[in-house]
C-alpha cells in the first residue's frame, strides 16, 4: 500500500530531514512511526500525500509512483489518503455536520450521499448526538473525533495521523486509539506518527523508529523502546 | 448543485469585502466608460466625416494661357488617379455664370467683372476626403496650372484632433483597466486570505484545483461584469437622453449624434467583453500569486 525506497528529503540550507528511508507497508497494517522531535516523522508523512517533494528516492502510495504523478492528479491521490492532525484543523464557523460534509461536497459528491453518509460516520465516531454543535462547544477528544470522521468519511484506503493524541489527555487518547483501531479493522491502512509511549506500548503494533532521518528500528508488535527513556 | 455551491461561495466572498468590491466595480465602470467614450467619439467623427465628405473637392485652377495640349495632358493625368472619383471641367464662361448665380441678389458684384476674369478649373471629387491634400500636391506641379485649392481642411483637423483625443482616452482607459484588474486581484487576495483555512482543508481532502479556484474566478468576473453593466447603462442613458437632444439642438451639423442600434450594441459588446477580460485577468493574476494549489 505504501512503499518507499532510499527516500531522501533535504531542505534548503542542507538540513537532511530524511536520509534514505526504505519501507514497505502492506494493506491493512497499523504502523506507528516513532522518534524524537526533528527525527523526520512529520516530513515522512508529508511526502506520502505529496505535500512535500522528496529530494531523492521513490515513494509509491496506493500503487502510484508519486514522483511521476502529475500535479493535477494529486487531489485524486488525496481522496485515497485521509489525514488527521494534532491540531484537528476544523473550520470554526461550521457545525460538526458541516465540517464533515464539507469534505464530501468539495470533491463533488452528490447531496443525497452527503446527507446519508455524514450522520453514519458521526455515529461511528460516537458523535451521533452532536451534529449541530460548533467545534468550540466540543472537548478536544470530540474535536479529534470530528476530524477523524472527516478523514474517513470518503472511505480512503490509507489513514495518516500525525500526532493525533498530541493535544489530548491520556484517557481521551485511549478513546481516540480505539477509534483508529476500529477504522484499521475495516481494512484501512493506518500510519500514525507519535511520541506517546503508553499508546505505542499498549497497542502492540508494528513500530518504525526514526532518528536523524534514518530508520533505526522496524519491529512488528513492538513497544516504544529504548530510544525513549 | 455544484453551480449552487460556486455561486453561494462567490456571494459570501463578495459580501465579506464589500468596500473592496465596490472600489473594484467602480474602477471597472470608469475605465470602461472611458473606453465607451472613445467608441462614441469615433462614431461621432465617422458621422461628421460621412456627412461632410461628399462636400470636399479639390479645385484645380488653370492659367489663362493654358494650351489645348496641356489641358488634354491634365485630363488624362486626373483620369489615371485612383483616388479621384469624378472630375469636371469648368470653363471661364461657366465660372462666370456660376458666380452670377451665387450673387444673383448683388448685381453690382458681377456687373463690374469682365466675363473672362474668372479662371477655368477642374473640379475634382474624391473617393476619400482624407486624400485631398495628397491629390492636390500631386497635381500642383503639372504645366498649365495656376493654383490648387482643397476644402476639407476642417475635416482634416477634426480627424487629427480625433486621433489625439482617441489616443488619450484609450490610454487613460488602459491605465484604469490595469488599475481595475489590480483592485480585483486584491479583492480576491483578501478573499483567499479570509478562506485560507478552508482552502487548506479542501486541498487536504482532495478538492481539485479548479474546484478551489472557480469561486474566486466567479468573484472577479462578477465584479468586472457589474462594472460593465453600470457603464453600459450610462452609455445607453446618455444615448437616450443626451445625444438625441444634442442632435436636435445641433441639427445643422447633420445627423452626427444619431447612432444605429447595431452601432450602440457594438459599443456595449465591447464594454462587456472588456469587463470580462479585466475580471479574468485580475482573477488569474491573484490566483497565480496567492493561491498555491
Amino acid at each position: 500500500m505504501i512503499k518507499t525506497k532510499d527516500l531522501v528529503k533535504e531542505f534548503k540550507g542542507g538540513v537532511k530531514a530524511l536520509d534514505g528511508i526504505t519501507l514497505d507497508i502492506e494493506k491493512g497494517e497499523f504502523v506507528f512511526v516513532v522518534g524524537p522531535s526533528g527525527s523526520g516523522k512529520s516530513t515522512f508523512m508529508k511526502l506520502l500525500t505529496k505535500e512535500e517533494e522528496p529530494t531523492g528516492g521513490e515513494v509509491f502510495v496506493a500503487g502510484k509512483d508519486l514522483s511521476s504523478l502529475p500535479r493535477w492528479r494529486v487531489p485524486y491521490l488525496r481522496r485515497n489518503v485521509g489525514c488527521v492532525f494534532q491540531d484537528f484543523k476544523l473550520l470554526p464557523n461550521k457545525t460538526v455536520f458541516e465540517n464533515v460534509a464539507f469534505a464530501l461536497e468539495v470533491i463533488g459528491r452528490p447531496k443525497a450521499l452527503v446527507q446519508r453518509q455524514v450522520p453514519q460516520i458521526l455515529e461511528l465516531v460516537g458523535l451521533g448526538g452532536k451534529l449541530d454543535r460548533f467545534p468550540d462547544e466540543l472537548s478536544g477528544g470530540e474535536q479529534q473525533r470530528v476530524s477523524i470522521a472527516r478523514a474517513f468519511v470518503n472511505r480512503p484506503l490509507i489513514l495518516i495521523a500525525d500526532e493525533p493524541t498530541g493535544n489530548l489527555d491520556p484517557t481521551t487518547s485511549v478513546g481516540i486509539m480505539r477509534l483508529l483501531d476500529r477504522i484499521n479493522r475495516t481494512g484501512t491502512t493506518v500510519v500514525m506518527a507519535t511520541h506517546d509511549h503508553a499508546i505505542v506500548d499498549s497497542m502492540r503494533r508494528r513500530v518504525v523508529e526514526l532518528e536523524s532521518g534514518q530508520i533505526v528500528r522496524d519491529q512488528s508488535r513492538g513497544i516504544y523502546g529504548v530510544g525513549a527513556r | 448543485m455544484r453551480l449552487n455551491y460556486f455561486l453561494s461561495e462567490t456571494a459570501v466572498n463578495l459580501r465579506r469585502n464589500l468596500l473592496m468590491t465596490i472600489a473594484a466595480i467602480s474602477t471597472v465602470a470608469i475605465s470602461l466608460l472611458l473606453l465607451g467614450g472613445a467608441q462614441i467619439l469615433q462614431l461621432v467623427v465617422a458621422n461628421v466625416t460621412s456627412t461632410w465628405e461628399g462636400k470636399v473637392e479639390v479645385s484645380v485652377f488653370l492659367r489663362s494661357d493654358v494650351t489645348e495640349g496641356e489641358l488634354d495632358g491634365l485630363r488624362s493625368d486626373l483620369a489615371r488617379m485612383p483616388e479621384i472619383e469624378t472630375f469636371t471641367y469648368v470653363s471661364k464662361n461657366q465660372a462666370y455664370e456660376e458666380f452670377k448665380e451665387l450673387y444673383a441678389d448683388k448685381p453690382e458684384l458681377y456687373e463690374v467683372l469682365p466675363k473672362d476674369s474668372l479662371p477655368a478649373s477642374f473640379r475634382v471629387s474624391l473617393v476619400d476626403a482624407a486624400d485631398a491634400e495628397e491629390v492636390a500636391a500631386r497635381v500642383e506641379g503639372s504645366p498649365g496650372i495656376d493654383d490648387v485649392n482643397f476644402g476639407g481642411d476642417i475635416i482634416r483637423r477634426l480627424l487629427q484632433v480625433n486621433t489625439l483625443l482617441r489616443a488619450v482616452t484609450l490610454g487613460m482607459s488602459a491605465v484604469l483597466m490595469v488599475a481595475a484588474a489590480a483592485l480585483i486581484a486584491n479583492t480576491i487576495r483578501l478573499a483567499i486570505f479570509a478562506r485560507r483555512e478552508e482552502i487548506s482543508i479542501m486541498k487536504l481532502v482532495g478538492a481539485t484545483n479548479w474546484f478551489i479556484r472557480i469561486p474566486f474566478m466567479f468573484e472577479g468576473v462578477f465584479a468586472a461584469l457589474t462594472g460593465a453593466i453600470v457603464s453600459s447603462i450610462v452609455v445607453l442613458g446618455a444615448n437616450e437622453l443626451f445625444f438625441s437632444k444634442m442632435g436636435d439642438f445641433l441639427a445643422f451639423l447633420g445627423p452626427v449624434f444619431s447612432f444605429s442600434a447595431w452601432e450602440i450594441t457594438k459599443v456595449l459588446l465591447i464594454l462587456v467583453g472588456g469587463g470580462v477580460a479585466v475580471g479574468l485577468f485580475g482573477s488569474v493574476l491573484a490566483l497565480r500569486r496567492f493561491l498555491e494549489v
